[in-house]
Parts: C-alpha cells; sequence; structure tokens
C-alpha cells in the first residue's frame, strides 16, 4: 500500500505531463527488451523517424480519439453536431488509435488494430510500417504482458500441527454495502457480520467461520447524501441523517473487527478524496474500530500480502471506466486486460477523473503480478483464472458484486484459490 | 455453560419478554442481554419454543452449501412456513437454528435487525474505555487471539504531534496544553469542533511558520525563545490561545488582534467565532513575528494585547468584552493570567475612525468608544499603501479580506473605512472568519 499512499507528493500546479512520461519510460525498457527478444532484427524507432514502407517497431503510448467522447470544448463549439451519447458507452465506429511518444504521434491502421479492444493511455510496441499517408500499417501489438510474478508458497511446505488438519485459511471480500441508502438491508449485513464473527449456524458452520482470516471491504461501503451538502448550513437533524450511517457502519466495523483483521477501502461514494489513488478512510470516521489493531484503513487500489499470497484489488473505478471506452465480453476480460497492459488503470487521468498528478512515478504500474486481483462494486460476481504466456503464472480474478444488490459476499482460500461465493438472503 | 436453574430463569423472563412486551428476541440478543454465549442461546430459544412456542412466530437461520453449482455458502432467514423448502436448496450438512422469535413476524427485513441494532447501539455507545460483549466478541463461538483494543479512546483531541517534525517543540507542548484547556473549559460539542479547528488553525499557523522562518537567520531562535519563555511563564493559563504568543509583537500586530477582536465585542458573537478568530489571530501575529518587529512600540502595547487576550479568554457569548485598562496597566507581562479572567463590567465598544494623518496616508484607528471618549488608547493601523514602513501588517489571512460580506456580521460599522477595497489592515468590519462562509 505505501505506493498508493501520498505522503509526502504535494500538489504545487503541476500538470499530468510527468505522469505519462513516467509511465512511457518504464515502459519503454519493458517493451524494449520484450521486442529484442520476439522480434530481434526489427529496429525500434521513434516515430519522427517512421520512413515509408520500413518496418520498425514503435512503442508508444496510445491515445484513442473517440468521437462521442465527451469533452468541455463542446461547449463552446457553434454547431452543436456530435451525436448524443449514453452516460454509459462512448464507443464509435469510427474511433481510431494514434501512437505517441516522445518525438510524435502516428495513427495506427491496419486489419489487426481493433480500436475497441484499446483505451488511452497504455503503453504498447506496435511493429509494422510507416504508411503514406502519415499513417502506421500495424502487423502485430506487443503488449507488455503480465507482469513478473513471485511464485506462490507451497502447501506441503508448511509444517502442519499434528493436532489439527490443515485447514484452508479463506479472505473474505465484500464491496458495496451502501450503509445510509435506501435499498440497502441492514439485516443481510447482520446476517454477514454474524456469520464472520462466528454466531451463526452450529458448531460445523462455526468452523468454517474460523476459517475465514481476513475481511476486505472494498468500497462503497456508506452512502453519503450529498443533496444535504449543498453548501448551506447543515441543520442539525440533517447532520444527523448524514452521521447515522457512519456510525452504523462504524458498529458493524467494530463488531467484525473484534473478530477478525479487517481492511477497509474507500469507494466512489465514501468520504474521502476522489482522486486515485483514494487515500485510505481517516480513522476519525471510526472511533469504534480504529481502537483494534486489527482494523486498517486501506487505499484504494490496495494491495497487501497475507502467506506470501499477493492480494492487489480496486474499489473498481478503473474497471468501470474501461467499461466505457473499450469493450470486452465482460469485467474479468476488462482486468485481464489491466494485467497484460500492466497498468492497473490506464485511463486514469483522461477519462477515470482524478487522478493525482504525481511528478515521479505513476504508482498505478504493476511491477509484480498479483496472485489474487479484485475488483470491488461490479454487477456480478464472477471470476476466473488469468493465466499469461508462460503456464505458470497464474492469476484468479475476481469481480465482487454490490452486496447492497446481491447480497453475496467472496470468499478466497488461499490454497489453490478457489473461490466461493457467499449468498445471504 | 449455563446450568439448568439460570436457563430456567433465563426461559421465565423471555416468556414475560416476548408476550408481555412483544419484543422481537434473537438468539444474538439473548446472548448479549443475559451474558450467555451464542451456542447457548440457541438451545434456549429451541427449548423455549418448545415450551412455550404457541402463538408465536419463529423465524428459523438456514446455512449450509448449495447442491447447486456453483457452490456457494448460503445463509438465510426464513419462516417456519419456508423452512423445508430453504433446506432442500442446500446440501447434506446444512444447520438450522432459531434465528429469533416474536409475536409477529415483520413485513420489513430492517425490523427484524433493528432490536439488535439498538442493543449494539447501547453498548457501542459505551464509554471507549469499557470492554464489552460488543467490543470483544465474547460470545461467538470463534474467538481471534490477534485482537488487541486500544482502550484510550480518545479521538478529538488528536492533533498529530507527528506532524511538522521540523518545528521546534516548545511552541508546540503550550498549544496542546491550550487546546486541552480550551477543551475543559468547553461546555458543549460545539466547542469541541471548535477547538479541533482552532488546533487547525494553529497547524496553519504553525505551517506558515515554518515556511517562513527556515529563510531568517538568528531572528528566528529568538522569536522562538520569546514564546517559549512565555507560554512557560503561563502554565496556570488554561484560557487564551494567544497566551504563548509573545507580548513582543509589533504596535500594529496588537492593534491588528485588537482589532478583530473589537469587532467581536458584539453581543452575537458566538464561541466559535471567537476563538476561530484566535486561531486566524495567531496566524497574523506569527507572520508579523517573521517581519522586523519593533520592540518599543511592542512593549507598550503588551498590555493592549493582554486585553485583547481576554476578549478571547471569554467562552460564554453572553458576556461582553470589558476589562479595566488601569488594572491592565497595573499588571505585568509576568501575571497575565490574572488579568484574563476578570471580566470588566463598564462596556466598551471598539470604534474605527477614518482620517487623514499628517503624511498623506489615510489611517484608520480604533478608538475605544466609551465613558471615556478617546483619551483611551488609540492605535494605529496603517494601509499597505506606505510599503516602507514594514511595521505594516501583511495580508492578514484570506478571510480578513473581504470586507464587502463582513457587512452582515460587522460588529462594529458605525465608521467603516472609505476605502471599500482590500484593507490589509483588519478592521472590524470584516467581522469573523464565518461571515465568509455563511455567505456562501
Amino acid at each position: 500500500d505505501e505506493d498508493f499512499e501520498r505522503r509526502d507528493q504535494r500538489y504545487k500546479g503541476q500538470q499530468y505531463s510527468h505522469l505519462y512520461y513516467c509511465r512511457l519510460h518504464k515502459f519503454r525498457e519493458v517493451l524494449g527488451s520484450i521486442v529484442q527478444s520476439s522480434l530481434p532484427r526489427v529496429p525500434v524507432s521513434p516515430i519522427l523517424g517512421l520512413k515509408d514502407g520500413k518496418r520498425c517497431v514503435v512503442i508508444g503510448t496510445v491515445y484513442k480519439q473517440m468521437k462521442l467522447k465527451p469533452s468541455i470544448l463542446d461547449e463552446y463549439a457553434k454547431e452543436r453536431t456530435k451525436p448524443l451519447a449514453t452516460a454509459s458507452s462512448f464507443m464509435h465506429s469510427e474511433d481510431y488509435l494514434v501512437l505517441e511518444d516522445a518525438s510524435g504521434r502516428v495513427k495506427l491502421v491496419g486489419s489487426m488494430i481493433v480500436p475497441s479492444n484499446y483505451v488511452t493511455g497504455i503503453v504498447i510496441a506496435a511493429w509494422g510500417q510507416g504508411g503514406k499517408d502519415g499513417d502506421f500499417f500495424v502487423r502485430q501489438i506487443i503488449e507488455p504482458g503480465l507482469p513478473p510474478q513471485s511464485p506462490l508458497p507451497s502447501i506441503t511446505g508448511k509444517p502442519a500441527c499434528p493436532y489439527l488438519k490443515f485447514r484452508d485459511k479463506y479472505v473474505a471480500l465484500v464491496s458495496g454495502l451502501r450503509i445510509g441508502s435506501d435499498h440497502c438491508n441492514p439485516l443481510q449485513i447482520q446476517l454477514l457480520v454474524d456469520h464472520l464473527t462466528g454466531h451463526l449456524g452450529d458448531e460445523q458452520e462455526q468452523m468454517l467461520s474460523a476459517q475465514v482470516v481476513r475481511l476486505i471491504v472494498a468500497g462503497n461501503s456508506l452512502d453519503v447524501q450529498y443533496n444535504l451538502l449543498a453548501g448551506q448550513a447543515i441543520s442539525a437533524k440533517d447532520q444527523a441523517r448524514l452521521t447515522e450511517p457512519v456510525k452504523e457502519l462504524d458498529i458493524v466495523l467494530t463488531q467484525v473487527t473484534a473478530a477478525m483483521p479487517v481492511d477497509i477501502m474507500p469507494g466512489a461514494n465514501d468520504p474521502a478524496n476522489f482522486t486515485l489513488p483514494q487515500q485510505p478512510l481517516h480513522k476519525c470516521l471510526f472511533p469504534g474500530a480504529s481502537a483494534y489493531s486489527t482494523f486498517l484503513s486501506a487505499t484504494n487500489p490496495h494491495r497487501f500480502e497475507l502467506d506470501g499470497i499477493e492480494f492487489l484489488g480496486t474499489s473498481g473505478q478503473n474497471v468501470d471506466d474501461l467499461e466505457k471506452y473499450s469493450e470486452a465480453k465482460d469485467v474479468i476480460e476488462l482486468m485481464e486486460r489491466t494485467l497484460r497492459w500492466r497498468h492497473i488503470a490506464p485511463t486514469a487521468p483522461d477519462t477515470l477523473a482524478g487522478c493525482f498528478p504525481y511528478t515521479d512515478k505513476d504508482p498505478f504500474v504493476l511491477d509484480t503480478c498479483p496472485h489474487v486481483y479484485f475488483c470491488g462494486n461490479q454487477k456480478s460476481f464472477m471470476s476466473r483464472l488469468v493465466t499469461g504466456m508462460y503456464i505458470w503464472k497464474l492469476v484468479r480474478a475476481i469481480s465482487i458484486p454490490r452486496f447492497c444488490d446481491s447480497g453475496t459476499a467472496v470468499m478466497v482460500t488461499c490454497s489453490d484459490r478457489l473461490f466461493v461465493g457467499f449468498q445471504h438472503r | 455453560m449455563a446450568d439448568s436453574s439460570s436457563e430456567a430463569g433465563i426461559i421465565e423472563q423471555l416468556r414475560a419478554l416476548v408476550s408481555d412486551l412483544s419484543l422481537m428476541v434473537s438468539y444474538k440478543w439473548l446472548s448479549r442481554k443475559f451474558l450467555i454465549s451464542s451456542n447457548v442461546a440457541k438451545r434456549l430459544l429451541y427449548k423455549f419454543v418448545e415450551k412455550y412456542g404457541d402463538g408465536l412466530e419463529v423465524l428459523y437461520s438456514v446455512s449450509g452449501w448449495t447442491q447447486s453449482q456453483p457452490r456457494s455458502y448460503s445463509v438465510k432467514v426464513v419462516k417456519l412456513s419456508q423452512l423445508e423448502g430453504a433446506k432442500a436448496l442446500l446440501a447434506e450438512g446444512s444447520s438450522v437454528h432459531i434465528y429469533s422469535i416474536q409475536a409477529s413476524v415483520p413485513r420489513d427485513p430492517a425490523l427484524v435487525w433493528s432490536p439488535d441494532n439498538v442493543q449494539a447501539e447501547e453498548f457501542f455507545n459505551q464509554p471507549l474505555d469499557a470492554v464489552n460483549c460488543l467490543r470483544d466478541n465474547r460470545f461467538s463461538g470463534v474467538s481471534c487471539s490477534l485482537v488487541k483494543r486500544d482502550n484510550k479512546g480518545t479521538v478529538s483531541s488528536s492533533a498529530p504531534a507527528s506532524e511538522k517534525p521540523s518545528l521546534p517543540l516548545p511552541p508546540k507542548p503550550a498549544l496542546m496544553k491550550n487546546e486541552t484547556s480550551i477543551a475543559a473549559k468547553a461546555s458543549n460539542g460545539e466547542t469541541r469542533t471548535v477547538k479541533q479547528e482552532n488546533g487547525e488553525g494553529r497547524r496553519d499557523a504553525n505551517k506558515r511558520k515554518e515556511g517562513s522562518t527556515t529563510a531568517q537567520g538568528s531572528s528566528i531562535a529568538n522569536l522562538w525563545g520569546r514564546p517559549s519563555n512565555n507560554s512557560k511563564a503561563s502554565p496556570p493559563k488554561n484560557d487564551s490561545p494567544q497566551k504563548p504568543l509573545p507580548g513582543n509583537a509589533d504596535a500594529c500586530i496588537n492593534a491588528l488582534e485588537e482589532h478583530e477582536n473589537g469587532g467581536s465585542s458584539d453581543d452575537d458573537i458566538t464561541n466559535f467565532r471567537r476563538l476561530r478568530r484566535g486561531g486566524q489571530k495567531r496566524r497574523v501575529v506569527l507572520d508579523d513575528e517573521v517581519s522586523e518587529l519593533k520592540e518599543e512600540e511592542a512593549a507598550s502595547e503588551e498590555k493592549e494585547e493582554e486585553e485583547e487576550e481576554q476578549v478571547i479568554s471569554l467562552i460564554s457569548p453572553e458576556k461582553k468584552i470589558e476589562e479595566t485598562k488601569h488594572e491592565d496597566k497595573a499588571s505585568n507581562s509576568n501575571s497575565r493570567s490574572g488579568d484574563d479572567k476578570r471580566m470588566d463590567p463598564k462596556k466598551k465598544r471598539k470604534v474605527l475612525r477614518t482620517r487623514i494623518d499628517e503624511r498623506g496616508r489615510e489611517v484608520t484607528e480604533v478608538v475605544w468608544d466609551t465613558e471615556e471618549p478617546e483619551s483611551s488608547k488609540i492605535e494605529e493601523i496603517e494601509k499597505v499603501k506606505a510599503p516602507n514602513k514594514t511595521a505594516a501588517p501583511p495580508p492578514p489571512p484570506p478571510a480578513s479580506k473581504h470586507p464587502a460580506s463582513k457587512a452582515s456580521t460587522s460588529k462594529v460599522s458605525t465608521k467603516p473605512s472609505s476605502k471599500p477595497g482590500k484593507k490589509a489592515a483588519c478592521g472590524p468590519q470584516q467581522g469573523s472568519i464565518t461571515s465568509f462562509f455563511k455567505k456562501k
């Protein structure tokens, strides 16, 4: 989590160019080595050095020119010719990709390119040749691929206690509790808490609860009533309405932190900062729960390690944005793409509103591959094993459904990354 | 394990609760009320239902693995009628136990949860030192040894002592002390938040201090030296946050403060504004400290500052700001503590008067408008127009630069300054910083 904490970064009015530059710089090295190993005799050329017909590889950041992308300048255009786009998707058949590196830009053409699969902000290498009109005819796109992954700790090596059978450990993931909203069912949340804390069920069931070693709350735990914060003085009654959900959440968290380690991540609707990476929720919001040593307020994205297994996840903003600007079968495919691009939130400064303008690094670049990759606040529960080019890189990608809608939490075992869906009425 | 006699006692009590008071009793509520583990509570409920279950509706909790793929673990709360159906969906080994008993099942599931919630809130609202069953999960079937709870539980005054480590220590302890001392005096929650905000103000002040003093040389040492002396000299002082500030402030600074506080002499000033302004004032003074100080004037004006500090020290909004200047003059800077508490019955108001002085500058003066007209102290505030005079206070905090918005909350607006634009010197028209926010 240290990468995602703001720490000493200060906003001094800088722009996002530093962020992009760091991103490009980092990936150029990575891609350079991949290109060298896969296409040894093809030179890497800067974009301005492209010659007609010469085959080479260019490495740069992708910019997707989208017709329907909302732009602030549209408000000033004399004629409103832009077709209306739905809020959910800005795709259009006439979108095209432009590759930009430190020297210049070039439009990518070719049938190999399917613009709907790509978004602005990823760094790729394109092998092809310069076309006549200044376009680049692409023969193959080379992505960075999954980052290196540390090997999973082997289970057999674990010295098992002679009296107990080795049992799986579970990590529980839940998101979208949305306490305070109208359609949140507090009984469901209470059932979840009761189960996790070991009250519910008979002894056998409680053994199952005992195997849960950690709970991750992946965002959107609160539903703040924004209409009350209209800028005028808030009456005492409204104040109570604003703070009631926080208190409820604190009671819920207190009950769970008394039983197991809990990590709570901020989400899009939580009272945390807006720009990614979101900083941890302040512990003054949870006076009851923060007294426990098991309570951890985490950033969004959140990375942690348990028993040698690396977990990485977000509260869903990155994937939601990708959904708007690219096409994919399902959420897991989008997550897979982010892993292949080695970047959690490629659209970050561009359309994923709010990214802190770092000057010296891009925190969303993945240097190592997690073993479990989750994404909260999705429509439904889905999970898949994502493999890299080499079979031994395996990532379990999980999309966590919104609890307020589905009543489902997810439990992941640490032994072989099986998953278990959790249903509450 | 409760023995049978206590179990019987509990069952009897249960009967009274459910039938007479028609409460909704869930196993968890039962376990927390009678301090038994939740498994025992479930068994008790079962026995109760066997004995007295007629006329009562029972909700069952069914949990187990589902039979259908993908296999998932399901927990459901169902009525008796749905019980068999729910069990059928689950694989072998599913468990059923009573979730709650009540006279009638409410339609809204949230109502099933609310008695538990009320009970949980009661436990939650207990003082942070108390360890109760909510907080240590003692009645569950599972225990975790990792959990350690910190019982101190002071949240509000968590002014981060770890912040700004480069700040020299002497001012800080004084600040902390003042924060807590204000809390001691405060009688309502509002003031508590005020204290926090005041702490914010001070922290900001500290930040500014830090930023501005790094460039200065040996004068800094003096700056720090003096506040520390003052603060150490005034340990019994438990009111105004201005105390640790050195009394060697500039005339203008003092006047500045006085103006700020003179404006607060109105009846409708609140705690909040006053203390807040206190924080604001601190900022201003620090800035001025960084700029060159005028020691002679400072010494004479020290007493003015004490006056103002008395102003700050008033917590109750009804009391006016008063004191006798004579008493002030008599008292020394060493014995500031005595001054602060004293309240003068005589009423005074500070009035702004503008005139052109001999050098052609527009001067806004603060005059004590009381039975003793104008013979009392008159402080001068010079406009920023005279740049060579470094004693002029540099821009005060941003909120003070909005004379226009002060109209609504102007304390003393008898003679508003003729200059409508920015006044670098703060006048009473500025009112308080909150008026700026209220306007929004």
